[in-house]
């Protein structure tokens, strides 16, 4: 775990580092995405 | 330390730029669709007298009021990620547009002002409908006037003009800014249309009320035929935008139609697949419960959904048997190995004008029975399945295509570009091929 989070902070490119990268950011936009539609529909329930 | 070299632990400062827009993206499109679809229906209820356009309408501009913060505050935040993590970068494009991003903060303000106002005044206004509805799209328009501004700057980043960035009108008018924007027009409606299909087909499965039931099965169908109506528009809206794109910047086509991030071509054409199959069953599903009985056009419909699947094949077939070089799966001799019908000349035009095709018999099919009317509150369960599948689909291709346009950029990583040729990702200018030369940072021309 300790080398994968050391490769991750060398550059980015055709490794696993950026198919890591891309999911991690993939799966902030999913949760960042589903939490905000959530809360405004929180928010907008009549009770 | 040095102005413009922090980093980003474990994810890397690009990564976080990227989720912030991307994120941004999704509010912001679907506010711009929404406010637009939501004015055109309540322009609806008022010519035809149906309650469920206004109650639709109403409900609809309520919820972007509530759904503005998010879009704002994503977009704030991700400005501040720029200046803090590409200072230079954000000094260059404000240097080049400085104009382009003052009129999009007054757009974006005037929108804000709009929208907030035309929900507030809706019952003040209800003996002047005809004003009342203007207000919608006025903060419709201003929400498109904010979107294409930046799109000017999205745009120059790919294609940067063959001029002096103080040439304002051929900077603004780079060569990708008009068909970028044609794409983001007929795409906001799409989005917005799933995603209202997706939201009726939710609130359809959960009603327990009949009239619940009628209105949600109502809501379904007007979305997707916003969704699917506009989603069939797009292949030949992003064929010119390639089109612009391989003109312009060779290399940054070639990587994402032909190199090594081809596969994410591929993937857009099985989210096309899903969305207009999934559509095309609704479509033959919803013809069962016409107001008049159309055997015929529903025995069309069912035809249209094998011709789908036919055309969608073409499209989704590889071009060589390097699938996805980036986890490894590739089989075969790689590139060297042709896949048959995986060219993009013919087959894949032929798949995409196909799909288009289609696409216009089914939705011209749809709308014929649409005019005599349908018995609401009638469809199965499946049938919203189909709209829920379209609207998870719309998000996936969403997020997709937006990787997709910025990471072309990349080409081969040597170097990676922030302004294609001219600025490069740890933010130094060069100017042996930038088509502004040495314009970009300020010197003479």
């Amino acid at each position: 775990m300790t080398d994968l989070l050391m490769l991750a902070q060398q550059g980015g490119g055709y490794s696993a580092t950026g198919v890591l990268r891309f999911f991690a950011g993939f799966l902030m936009i999913m949760t960042i995405y589903i939490g905000a539609w959530s809360f405004t529909y929180w928010i907008s329930k009549d009770e | 330390m040095p102005i413009g070299d922090l980093s980003v632990p474990v994810i890397g400062k690009n990564v976080v730029i990227a989720t912030l827009v991307q994120s941004h993206i999704l509010f912001a499109a679907f506010i711009i669709g929404a406010v637009l679809i939501a004015a055109t229906s309540e322009y609806m209820g008022m010519i035809t007298k149906q309650p469920r356009y206004e109650r639709f309408a109403r409900n609809l501009a309520r919820f972007v009021v509530l759904l503005f913060a998010s879009g704002a505050a994503l977009a704030i935040t991700f400005v501040l990620a720029l200046v803090t993590l590409f200072p230079l970068f954000f000094s260059y494009l404000q240097n080049i547009f400085f104009w382009v991003f003052l009129v999009e903060a007054f757009m974006f303000l005037g929108q804000i002002i709009i929208v907030y106002a035309w929900y507030n005044v809706w019952d003040k206004l209800a003996y002047r409908k005809s004003l009342h509805v203007v207000f919608g799209f006025i903060a419709g328009f201003m929400g498109l006037m904010a979107m294409t501004m930046i799109d000017a700057v999205a745009s120059y980043m790919l294609t940067p003009a063959d001029a002096p960035v103080t040439e304002v009108a051929r900077t603004f008018l780079n060569q990708t800014m008009v068909p970028l924007n044609m794409h983001r027009f007929v795409g906001n409606f799409s989005y917005a249309g799933f995603l209202i299909a997706g939201w009726g087909a939710f609130r359809y499965l959960r009603a327990t009320r009949e009239d619940e039931r009628e209105y949600y099965d109502w809501m379904g169908h007007w979305g997707i035929i916003w969704g699917f109506g506009f989603m069939i528009i797009q292949p030949i809206i992003g064929y010119g935008y390639l089109k612009g794109i391989r003109e312009s910047a060779p290399d940054a086509f070639n990587t994402i139609m032909l190199g090594d991030k081809a596969w994410l071509f591929n993937l857009l054409a099985i989210y096309l697949a899903v969305m207009s199959i999934a559509a095309t069953a609704y479509f033959v599903h919803k013809l069962r419960f016409a107001v008049v009985p159309m055997d015929t056009l529903r025995k069309l419909a069912v035809g249209a959904i094998g011709f789908t699947g036919l055309f969608t094949v073409l499209n989704i077939v590889p071009a060589n048997a390097s699938i996805v070089p980036q986890i490894g799966l590739v089989f075969a001799g790689g590139d060297d190995t042709l896949i048959p019908l995986g060219g993009m000349y013919p087959w894949k035009y032929i798949g995409l004008i196909g799909l288009m095709l289609v696409g216009f018999f089914v939705i011209a099919l749809y709308l014929r029975a649409t005019a005599s009317g349908f018995r609401w509150g009638e469809a199965s369960r499946w049938s919203q399945y189909a709209l829920l599948v379209c609207t998870v689909t719309v998000v996936l291709t969403m997020v997709t295509m937006g990787y997709t346009r910025e990471t072309s950029r990349r080409v081969d990583n040597n170097p990676g570009y922030l302004i294609y040729q001219c600025v490069t990702l740890d933010q130094q200018v060069v100017t042996k091929h930038c088509p502004a030369k040495n314009s970009i940072a300020g010197g003479a021309e």
